[in-house]
């Protein structure tokens, strides 16, 4: 931190020497008083200028002078000024959206030609607004859905849980809502998120080049951002599907100063059905439901408060007893203040707490109780200093602590109770991080930085020490060792550079190069790849280490006949250590030696991505293709004949996908009809099936070869089609109320993508002079087509 | 329990159910060595065959050259003679050679290749009663049944 602060300061001291005045404010949206997040200030005499950031602050330093000062955003109608700069000032700004029949941009960045000028890359920005005509699954909005139509973003398959990002796991993406950690993203096992996109204003996705301010995880940042709530006038939104409904509420606390924004979702096949089936009548439920609240204050111009909360559960019981169900709760309080007019600062505080249990059992003498915990306490002081045209300097720490209750169970059987509860674990993570957005020349962009983080497994409770085995065995327990409450058990410190840097060719292309290195303390241990939630997080302890990933990527940005083509190729190369897996047969459930069933090792992901978007014209929409591969190397997993030292080959791990193209296209019919179709096309991930059978007294036994993935499930391909018909019945022109109808048709022909593929014989009992019959069987979970519709409306 | 919740999914939506034969890799042909010998009067019997690949339906063939012998700690030899249903020591109207608490040693020699291994014969626990309990009707099973 102090090396931070001279740097600073020696910057400030440099620059009191020159006569330097800023400009500063906020730009937002005209219409409801939502800050834009990326948009520009541009200044001509001095070819530069700034870029609001996510609370839609900018500040601008300069010679004193008479400028044109331009302030734009994608989308709204730029404004133009003549400002003549003598002394510091403040100017807030709100820009009007642009009419509709120009709005058909789908993933919009924050300038037409921000793919080219932007430092960033391998990142992809959602516009909440933009989305709305993609097809998906029951005709809902859904943004885990939507990346997934980007390149370098895939899932393994129909009802599998998150996503992946270039070949990383689904525990390896860290998903922020409003700066709180959300661990599930899943409603109903995978069909839809958790994230209701009337309370969501922006959505960015980090595949690479990942900022300094960012950490914890290998593959991805996904930071969402809720909307703050129309501050000028009441709002409604909301839609009527054929899964659940939904209903917002935004508005004025106090005109121009405050604002709210309350937002609900719930499923209702349970409620629609209840009359004709008497299924729930014995307690069976099948439901999920979320809750999105927030509410900021304009206290002066200086500060900023905002309060923001989500409550999500799904419910699933089969009868009173039986049954799985989970929830995130997350709650971030935020407190915007402008030191000065080019320090600003934001202090965040975070609490999340991800809750999962199953319940199984016959009566109450023969029960099966389960569950457990996340709860996350995060606390991030951040400052953004404008110091110049040039450079952005960022700087800022974070503490979090975790503490993870692995196994809350208690099982009951002939009425004898038996706890077999594990202790809690308890972690802190610490971090500070510096890091700077220069621009050098004309042609030369530059954002480098550093983030150190601390990561300590503090007790109480035991932690135990392990022999060493044969790779691949049960590690023997020797030991164990209890500590206080809080003492340190293990202890880690990481540096993470981080380096992006973009040249620019010519007026319509660049090429942009990044590296950066993220560190990764809390494991996702999990066997399957569906959204079951009964997947277990891990802290690092003395036993397993941090796991460290470093990418490196190279790109090139091309537009094409003024920015109607958009186009990019990227390379990307992975190296990951200490990657967790674990042994044949590990106990993941309630063990309290889990950690000796775990082994570790090395990974590397490679691959090409490429995109190609046109973004206006009645016909747009893009292709996105990505060829990738994604291994894992662990001693005592795939030795081959290696039975002496058994040290690991390379072998394909649960997310290596070699090819996965989307096509999303949008064509407008007229001004209230679009028609889109979204075709998917994944290659099928690699899992284990036994290659052999034989027979002892008659019983057909399955053999595994000693080789993980050795075979991938069949490829995954889908047409999704939709129509949207806008203004259905508030048709006219120039009213406020908005309306639209969407009719969609999930897997349109028919096609039966795998689920679940099982291995069995035939069960019936046959003599002994036949043999056993020997299947597998794959189940789809979507095996036809699904129509469906929804009706939206805004008032 | 997986199963459970993919009968529940597949009630929820529009799931369907195929037989697949996915491509495996060639056969192992890993040796397998089907010893079940026991105590009781009459023949022995060890069965030699090699694995097949899963999806192949077939009785497992008898692999057939092999030299099958049994030793006791005492060092006597028992050879086990080849025939069509595998390789068999005595016959219908033989009492058993084994005995409870004493430890044999199988010999395999197949291909040129020697297989071993040693296993003690061990009481079977006394069965003192059994009991039956009426399982009703619920989502794992689609009738009622007798649990024993």
């Amino acid at each position: 931190m102090r090396l931070i602060f001279l740097i600073i300061f020696f910057n400030a001291s440099w620059l009191s020497a020159q006569q330097i005045v800023t400009l500063n404010g906020e730009i937002s949206d005209a219409a409801n008083g939502e800050s834009l997040v990326g948009a520009v200030v541009y200044i001509k005499q001095v070819e530069g200028g700034a870029v609001t950031n996510v609370y839609g602050f900018y500040s601008l330093s300069v010679p004193p002078g008479t400028y044109d000062v331009e302030f734009r955003y994608v989308g709204f109608n730029t404004q133009n000024m003549i400002l003549k700069l003598t002394e510091n000032m403040r100017l807030d700004i709100e820009l009007e959206e642009i009419g509709k029949e120009l709005k058909t941009v789908v993933v919009s960045a924050n300038r037409e030609d921000a793919n080219i000028s932007d430092v960033e890359m391998s990142t992809a920005k959602l516009d909440i607004k933009s989305i709305l005509k993609v097809p998906t699954f029951a005709g809902e909005v859904d943004i885990i859905k939507s990346i997934q139509l980007l390149p370098g973003v895939s899932t393994v398959g129909e009802g599998a849980s998150g996503f992946n990002v270039r070949g990383g796991g689904a525990g390896q993406n860290l998903v922020l809502l409003d700066e709180a950690p959300v661990y599930q993203t899943s409603h109903l096992f995978g069909f839809f998120s958790v994230f209701n996109p009337d309370a969501v204003k922006d959505v960015k996705l980090y595949k690479g080049g990942i900022p300094p301010q960012y950490g914890g995880r290998l593959a991805s940042i996904l930071d969402i951002r809720m909307k703050e709530g129309n501050n000028k006038s009441y709002e409604f939104n909301g839609g009527v599907g054929t899964v659940f409904s939904r209903f917002s509420v935004e508005g004025p606390i106090k005109k121009e100063k405050s604002s709210f924004i309350l937002a609900g979702r719930r499923s209702y096949v349970d409620v629609l059905a209840k009359p004709f089936t008497d299924v729930f009548d014995n307690g069976a439920a099948l439901y999920f439901y979320d809750l999105t609240a927030k509410a900021n204050w304009d206290i002066d111009d200086r500060n900023r408060v905002y309060l923001s909360g989500y409550f999500g559960r799904d419910v699933f019981k089969f009868d009173e007893r039986q049954g799985f169900d989970w929830g995130n709760q997350t709650g971030t309080i935020r407190w915007n203040h402008l030191f000065s007019d080019k320090l600003f600062s934001n202090f965040t505080g975070v609490f999340s707490d991800y809750d999962y249990g199953f319940s199984f059992g016959d009566d109450a003498s023969d029960t099966f109780d389960w569950s457990s915990n996340i709860k996350t306490y995060d606390f991030k002081p951040e400052f953004n200093y404008f110091l110049d045209a040039q450079n952005e300097i960022v700087f800022g720490a974070e503490f979090l602590f975790y503490e993870f209750e692995p196994a809350n169970a208690i099982g009951v059987s002939d009425g004898f109770i038996s706890d077999i509860s594990l202790d809690k674990k308890k972690s802190l993570e610490t971090s500070v991080y510096f890091g700077n957005n220069q621009k050098i020349n004309e042609r030369l962009s530059t954002q480098y930085g550093l983030r150190i983080s601390s990561f300590r497994y503090l007790g109480g409770g035991n932690s135990y020490s392990y022999g060493t085995a044969i790779p691949g065995e049960r590690k023997p327990w020797i030991g164990t060792q209890t500590y206080d409450n809080m003492e340190t058990i293990a202890h880690y410190e990481v540096l993470e550079p981080r380096a992006s840097l973009r040249y620019t060719l010519n007026p319509t292309s660049s090429i942009k190069g990044s590296y950066n290195r993220m560190n990764q303390f809390i494991h996702l241990i999990s066997n399957t790849v569906a959204a079951t939630p009964i997947d277990v997080w891990q802290p690092s302890t003395n036993n397993i280490k941090p796991q460290t990933g470093n990418q490196i990527a190279v790109g090139y940005f091309k537009n094409l006949q003024g920015n109607l083509f958009e186009t990019s190729a990227e390379v990307y190369y992975k190296w990951n250590n200490n990657q967790v897996d674990y042994i044949d047969g590990a106990d993941i459930l309630i063990n309290e030696f889990l950690e000796g069933d775990l082994l570790s090792g090395d990974g590397r992901a490679y691959g090409l991505e490429l995109y190609l978007r046109k973004t206006r014209g009645r016909f747009n929409g893009w292709i996105s293709y990505t060829l990738g591969k994604s291994e894992l190397k662990i001693d005592g997993v795939n030795y081959g004949t290696d039975m002496a030292e058994r040290k690991g080959q390379w072998y394909p791990n649960r997310f290596d996908q070699r090819h996965n193209l989307k096509i999303t296209n949008n064509y407008q019919i007229n001004d209230r009809i679009t028609l889109s179709g979204v075709f998917s096309y994944l290659s099928g991930t690699p899992t284990t099936f036994p290659n052999d059978r034989f027979s002892q007294q008659g019983y057909v036994i399955p053999l595994l070869k000693n080789e993980r993935g050795n075979v991938r499930i069949p490829d995954y391909h889908r047409l999704d089609l939709s129509v949207t018909w806008d203004n259905v019945y508030f048709g006219k022109k120039g009213r406020k109320n908005t309306d639209y109808f969407v009719f969609s048709v999930y897997n349109a022909y028919n096609r039966r993508n795998p689920f679940a593929i099982m291995f069995s014989q035939g069960s019936d009992r046959q003599p002994s002079d036949e043999p056993v019959e020997t299947m597998a069987s794959q189940i789809s979970i979507i095996g036809s087509f699904v129509p469906a519709f929804s009706y939206n409306f805004k008032f | 329990m997986k199963k459970i919740f993919i009968l529940l999914i597949a009630f929820a939506f529009f799931a369907c159910e195929n037989i697949i034969s996915p491509e495996l890799e060639p056969s192992l042909e890993q040796y397998v060595i089907d010893a079940w010998l026991n105590d009781m009067p009459g023949s022995q019997k060890i069965f030699l065959s090699k694995s097949n690949n899963y999806f192949i339906s077939e009785l497992p063939k008898l692999l057939s050259g092999a030299e099958v012998y049994l030793t006791d700690e005492d060092g006597n030899r028992y050879d086990f003679e080849e025939s069509a249903e595998g390789y068999v020591w005595g016959d219908s109207l033989s009492t058993s050679f084994l005995q409870v608490g004493t430890s044999y040693q199988l010999n395999v020699s197949i291909d040129g290749i020697r297989f071993s291994g040693t296993s003690e014969m061990n009481p079977v626990p006394p069965v003192d009663s059994i009991t039956f309990k009426y399982q009703e009707e619920d989502f794992t099973t689609a009738e009622d049944y007798y649990l024993a």
